[in-house]
This record gives C-alpha cells, structure tokens and sequence, in this order.
C-alpha cells in the first residue's frame, strides 16, 4: 500500500508534481477484472499529447470487464524520490504498481524512447525480459510506428501490435481473459497471441546471421505465421472518444485533436508515415462535425485541431473549415491545422482560420534544390513556395518558418546551400510585401538530419556519417552568417545517428539498449539528459558497430530485419520507387491514378473520400 | 448588449489538487464554465480570455477552504444557478460552496484583498509558544527568494500580521498581501522558525479588515 504520507511529502518536493496525481476530468469510474495499463514512454506532458493513447484508453473503457489506466516514465526528480522511497512505478489513476497489471502496453513512438521502456519496466518491478517474466507477471505489448521494426526491443517485448489499435487491442484482451480462464501456461499465451492478425510474438521467431553481420534467416516456429501483416480500421464509425481526460497542468497539445483522415497520398520517399498508414481514408464532414461539438462541450477546450498527416489534403477542407468557425468562432474557440502544404490554397485556409492572430505559418520544403525535391518525391516547386509566401506575406503574416532535411540521399553541396538560397528569397519576397517601414519578417529555417526509415523507398540507404552532417552544418550555417531575418535551427547528429541506428537495427542492440540503460541513458530524446558517450561505451561492449547499422548502404538482396513485418506496401513497389529516386523520377500523388504499391488489392481495401 | 453580470464564487482546493500551479487553476476554471455553458465574458483583443479572476494565488503545496475567484457573465444569472453548474463540472477537490452577485461599482477582487488566513501543523515542537514570541519579536526576518538567477530578501516580520501557537504542533499565521510584503508564502514564514511545514490550509482571504463573505455582500 502507497503510504499517502510519504507520497504526500514527494510531491511536494518534485518539479511539476501535478505530472502525477491524476484525477483529470473525465476520468472514467470503472471496476472490472482485467487491467490494462497505456504505457507512454516519456513525461506526462507528451504522452497526455498522443492521440493514440487517447484512442485506445476510449476503446478499452468501453470493454466490458476491463478498467484501463496509465503510466507516464517519472522524471528524473521523481525518479529518484520513489527509488529512495521504495516505491515503484504507478498507474496515474489508482496509483497501483505496474506489476500488478494484467497487460501492459507500450507505445514506440521514437527510437530515442526505447530505454525509457527499460526504466519503466524496471521501475515497475517487472522483469526485463520476456523469458524471464512467468504466469505471474504482466503481458507486456507495444505498438505504434516504431512496431514495424520493434527488433532491438525483441527480447523485452512478450507481443507487438503492427497497425492500428482499435480492433486488435480487443482481440488482446478477449485472448488474454480466456487464456486467463484455462490458466494455461505463457507459452501457450503467446502462441494464442500470435494467431491473431496483426500480432507479432518475437520470442517465436529464430534469427541468424551471416559472418559478415547481415541476417541469414528468419525462421518461425512451426505453426506460427512467416509473415505479420499490419491491421487496419475502416475510419468511418471507427471509434473515437466523444470526451476525454483533460489535464490540470499543460500538455504539449493542450487542445482538441480531432483525427480528420488517416493516411496520405503523397508518396514522399523517406516518409514512414506515408508507408504504414496507408491507405488515405477520411472521415465524413458530418461525423467530424458530431465529433467536435460533443468534444468541445464536454472537455470546455476552447481550441480545436484538425489532425492527420495532411490535413490541407483533405478534400472538403474549405467546407469543413468554414462550417466550425462559422459555428464555434463566436464561442472564442480557435481551429487550426497542424500542418498546411505548400500552395496558395493553404494560404486561403490559413485565412479562414487565422482572421484576427497571425503567428506563423510552417511549410515543409524538406530539401533546397528542385533536383533533391524531386529525388525525395516532395512535389513542391519554388515557384509553390515563392507564391505561397508571397499570399501569406501580402495578407498579414509576418513569420514563416521552413522545414529542411540534411544528409539526403544523392545530396550535394549545391542542394545544401539551396537551402540557404531558397530562405533567402522567400525572406526577399517578404520584405517586398511587407513595403517600407514594416519591418519585422522573420524566417526560421528548421534543419534536421535524414534519418532513413526501415517501410520507406529510402530503407536501404546509408546516413551521412555524423562528421559529414556536421560539415554541411557549418556548411549551412556559415551560408546565413550575417542574414539575422533567418534564424536557423539544427539537430544534434549524434542523435540522428543513434535513432539511423535504432529504426533499422536487429535484435543484437537489445544487448547495446540494455548496457546503455545500465549505464543510466534513458530520456534520450532529452538534449540535456542525452549521453552519446554511455551508447558508444555500450556499442563497444556489446561488440557492435553502429557504423554497420546506420551508415551502410544495403543490398536488394539483404534480408532486412523487418522483412518479416508486412505493412501491406510491397518491397518490389518500394525498390521502384528508390530507382525513380536515383534517376530523379516524380511519382504522381495516387488520388490522381494508382502507383501500385500493393496496399489497396493486398488489404482488400480502397482510398475512400469525405462525404458531406 | 445585454447587461451582465458578475458572481463571486467560493471554493475549495484541497487533496492533491494542492498541487496544480496558479495558472493550472485558471485553466481549469476557465474549461469548466465552458463546460458549464455559462456565457463567460472575453476580453477584447488579439488573445481573448474569459473574465475570471482571482483573489489571490495559492502557493503550490497549500489547501484551501476559501479560494474567491470573480466570474464575469455575459447575461444575469442567480449565484446559486452559477454555484450548482460549475459544481457539476468540477471534482470534489475544488467545489465552489459559496456565491454572490457583486454590487455594481465594486472595484477589482484583485484590489479588495488584503491579506489571508493560514493554518499549518507542523512536528510537534516543546516550546512552540516561545519560539513564536522570539519570532515576533524581532523587527525584520529576511528571508532569499531566488528568481532567474537573482536572489530577493523578502521581509516575512513585516508581511505577518499575525502568527499564533495552538498547542505544540500547529500555528495560525495572517499574511498581509500589501506591497512592500507581496507573495511571502506561509511555508517561508514556517520554515523561518526552523519547522518544517507538514500541512498547510488557507482558512480565508480578508478585504478591507473584513472577511470577504460573498453572501453578506451582495444579494444571492
């Protein structure tokens, strides 16, 4: 029993102590037999900002016989004061240790999050490892993005979810609760596990190497799926919370986030998103409107977000925009998108919504040079660009901030400095709007370092060393000196590299995430608590290269650690698609004409547009 | 317009809801009269806020039996509607038990109040009684508050109109909120007498010498 006392007495003394006590509006009050704990890998703040978690918390609330909390990783004030204190990690809600839990599930965001998983397991008095956890210990799943290559979490993980939630986190649950009823062994949970669609059980697969370090093979044991294909919802009358927790102290997206479509058309080649969540599928106009009037009454936000992966792509946008300020603009609610392409329409969107406050906008050119921009599949032009910052400049707006990548592939020098080019000319096209005596435009260029993507064309791609990503850093930098309107902004490469490492390795860097954990890396997505020094010691002790993961280009013929892990877009679609880069081929957006890449006649399924 | 109104509401903090900032409240207040329905006045402006304002704020750690806080209606409304709709849409840990329509002309809460009522139980201490009349007796107790960097001695002798031992583990204390001694936190006068401050609930919030009582005030 958590003594309230001590409790009391560390919270007083932690930094943002409302991280912890839970007890948000909305909080559903349930009893039930089987508890399942949401497990976000990082602080309150970012995890009350998924949506995912919100999603699946509404889904599990409405199952009979389960009560569904959560748990956020402490941090590291809070962390030390519950080791002091003997106290392990808790669930927000009752405050009940996570070992207590029936299932817990993880959600992998980011690769910098995978210690974290380590630090709440640990915390949570679970055993580390799948093999070592018995009948007595908690099922332990993870899901979202980075389950599509979970292998260097492998052997901590007991079954991994590829896909989307709703359904499959069900089919969990029942499997589990008559598992529960025949109390069978735990293999015999996993092996119950692994029929279903969608769910992948590592511990059942065997993997082997060559000597040169690449996989020999991956083999199943028998009766056990070769292949796991991701699950899909059918979005129109998916499930979706109608109100939801609303935190007392702020969260990153402290706001209605309202799921428009899911899915993206665009084909951009080093987008992951752009892989795993096809196809495009949008939600009705009427539903969406259903949807916010039923969040904004019962959360009292006074701000709406219109989320997914593109939200300008939405093909009722216009109307849909109109119709919320038109019904709640009067309420002193605010609708905004998270997102806008890069075109003039976006600028009239941008106009629906923003008619008093104009901060900024935010565009993403990703690369400087058209010749980049095609290799990438990012159809934007200059001239898009130049226009739209021309309309967002000439109707008010005095900040636009640009989004870069370095180290793509087949980049030169030329395409870096372009990027310093094209912000200078957008900067040039602003003053001229703006006209005399009406200073105060700004650009900010945001630049990251690629990071390629197992799903993705650009799968078998070597990074830039962290040396070169540093040059064309300074590169950059050295080609804005003296330009103070534009202010630049980069990532650190070691952790690009780290995460190059991580999204594409294979299950020998459990031994590296381990020793690095031990070492005491975790919020490594935390400039302040990352230690690349603790990873390159844990490299060299595990006798790993991360050279060999993140810088080296792979064959066609290599058996990629997730080969066995279907989004449901082929690997021949994806090769294609990296020979159209190479040649600096576009491919067309697939609203305009199917590009084959295998999902819809693979799945069963089909784009599918708003209706009114 | 409309003429509106504005009600004057009374409410707890308690539990660990102590634990959410000032700003977190004001948040919280301000989803739940949305939640409410109530028609909450705005600001005018580039970033309109809801006409809601508080006496004072509460340090982050302390309870409250008697927190004010002004809500500003864009219609009339009866205290005791506005009392039982926010009611609805608040946890136990920070009911509103209390309201008044304020008088037309009535200045800002802000400027009405005072100072305010504290009672802390600390760990028992023998002579209690003495060390507060040591502690009283002194002209000034400086105390450093760091802020970015810079540090501030804050007189906590002066802010105190009164401080008081109730047996050997517990002190009533009346902090005044006048300028020169602005924001002293109860638990910096508590630890100044070397205790250490175990549980600290704010009793009231005085205006003008007097309670601020939103029922005799105004007409419910």
């Amino acid at each position: 029993m958590l003594d309230k006392k001590q409790w009391d007495a560390i919270l007083a003394r932690v930094e943002k102590p409302a991280r912890y006590i839970g007890g948000e509006w909305n909080q559903p009050p349930k009893e039930g037999k089987l508890a399942v704990c949401l497990a976000f890998p990082d602080v309150y703040e970012v995890g009350m900002s998924h949506l995912g978690l919100k999603i699946l918390y509404h889904v599990l609330t409405q199952k009979e016989n389960v009560v569904v909390e959560r748990a956020f990783c402490p941090w590291i004030d809070m962390e030390e004061e519950m080791k002091k204190a003997k106290i392990p990690l808790l669930s927000v809600e009752s405050h009940r240790p996570l070992s207590e839990f029936q299932i817990v599930g993880f959600t992998l965001q980011y690769e910098l999050s995978y210690t974290n998983v380590l630090q709440m397991l640990a915390l949570g008095e679970i055993p580390l490892y799948s093999a070592e956890r018995t009948e007595k210990h908690p099922l332990v799943i993870a899901g979202g993005p980075c389950a599509f290559n979970p292998e260097p979490l492998a052997p901590f993980l007991d079954a991994v979810v590829l896909g989307e939630g709703e359904e499959v986190m069900g089919e969990i649950v029942d499997c589990y609760e008559s598992w529960q009823n025949k109390g069978a062994s735990r293999d015999n949970l996993l092996r119950s596990l692994a029929e279903i669609p969608g769910v992948y059980v590592p511990s059942l697969y065997k993997v082997s190497y060559n000597t040169d370090g690449t996989i020999r093979a991956v083999e199943p044991e028998e009766g056990v799926p070769g292949t796991v294909t991701k699950r899909l919802v059918d979005l129109a009358g998916a499930p979706y919370p109608e109100n939801w927790l609303v935190p007392y102290t702020e969260i990153v997206h402290d706001r209605v986030m309202l799921e428009i479509m899911r899915g993206c058309t665009r084909g951009c080649r080093f987008c992951q998103a752009g892989t795993i969540y096809r196809p495009l599928r949008e939600k009705s106009q009427k539903e969406i409107m259903a949807l916010a009037d039923k969040l904004l009454k019962n959360t009292g936000y006074d701000e709406l977000s219109l989320t997914s992966l593109s939200s300008s792509d939405y093909s009722r946008i216009a109307e849909l925009l109109a119709a919320l300020v038109d019904k709640y603009g009067e309420m002193g609610v605010s609708v905004s998108l998270p997102s806008l392409r890069t075109d003039k329409f976006a600028i009239e969107l941008a106009q629906t919504i923003e008619k008093v406050r104009k901060t900024g906008l935010t565009f993403a050119p990703e690369a400087g040079s058209q010749r980049l921009r095609d290799v990438i599949n990012k159809g934007v032009t200059e001239e898009d660009l130049i226009s739209t910052a021309q309309a967002a400049f000439s109707t008010g707006w005095r900040r636009i901030k640009l989004y870069f990548m370095i180290g793509l592939p087949t980049e030169t020098d030329d395409d870096v400095l372009a990027i310093a080019q094209l912000a200078k000319k957008v900067l040039a096209v602003g003053r001229e709007c703006a006209g005399k005596g009406k200073g105060g435009i700004q650009v900010s260029v945001s630049v990251s370092s690629f990071v390629p993507k197992p799903h993705t064309p650009f799968q078998w791609e070597a990074q830039d060393t962290m040396e070169e990503l540093a040059r064309k850093q300074e590169l950059l930098k050295g080609a804005l000196a003296g330009t103070r309107a534009i202010n630049l902004a980069w990532h650190q490469p070691e952790g690009s590299l780290l995460e190059a490492v991580l999204s594409r390795g294979d299950r020998r860097l459990a031994e590296v995430i381990m020793y690095a954990w031990q070492a005491g890396c975790h919020f490594d997505s935390w400039q302040e608590q990352f230690s690349f020094d603790s990873w390159q010691k844990a490299f060299r002790k595990a006798g790993l290269d991360p050279a060999f993961y993140a810088n080296r280009k792979r064959s066609k013929e290599e058996i990629l650690p997730w080969d066995h892990l279907h989004s449901g877009v082929n690997k021949s679609f994806l090769w294609r698609e990296r020979q159209r880069a190479y040649s600096g081929q576009r491919t067309e957006d697939c609203r305009l004409g199917c590009t084959g890449c295998g999902v819809c006649p693979g799945l069963g399924v089909s784009n599918s547009f708003a209706q009114e | 317009m409309e003429r509106g109104t504005r009600i004057r509401v009374k409410f707890v903090k308690r539990g660990e809801l102590k634990y959410i900032s000032h700003l977190d409240l004001l948040r919280t207040m301000e989803r739940a009269v949305r939640r409410s329905g109530l028609p909450i006045a705005y600001t005018e402006g580039f970033h309109p806020h809801a006409k809601i304002q508080f006496a004072s704020a509460l340090p982050v750690g302390v309870e409250s039996t008697g927190e004010l806080m002004d809500i500003e209606l864009k219609e009339e409304f009866s205290a005791s509607e506005v009392v039982q709709r926010l009611k609805e849409q608040l946890p136990k840990a920070l009911a509103p038990h209390e309201g008044a329509v304020v008088p037309e002309g009535e200045g800002k809460l802000t400027s009405l109040v005072q100072g305010a009522g504290y009672l802390v139980r600390v760990e028992p201490v023998a002579d209690l009684a003495g060390r507060v009349e040591a502690w009283l007796g002194k002209d000034t107790v400086l105390w450093p508050r760091q802020r970015k960097g810079k540090v501030r001695h804050l007189d906590l002798r002066k802010a105190t109109t009164k401080l008081a031992a109730c047996g050997t583990d517990q002190l009533e204390l009346f902090l005044s909120f006048s300028p020169e001694a602005t924001n002293v936190r109860p638990q910096e006068v508590i630890l100044s007498l070397e205790l250490e401050p175990l549980f600290v609930v704010r009793t009231a919030i005085f205006g003008e010498g007097v309670l601020l009582a939103p029922l005799k005030k105004g007409k419910n």
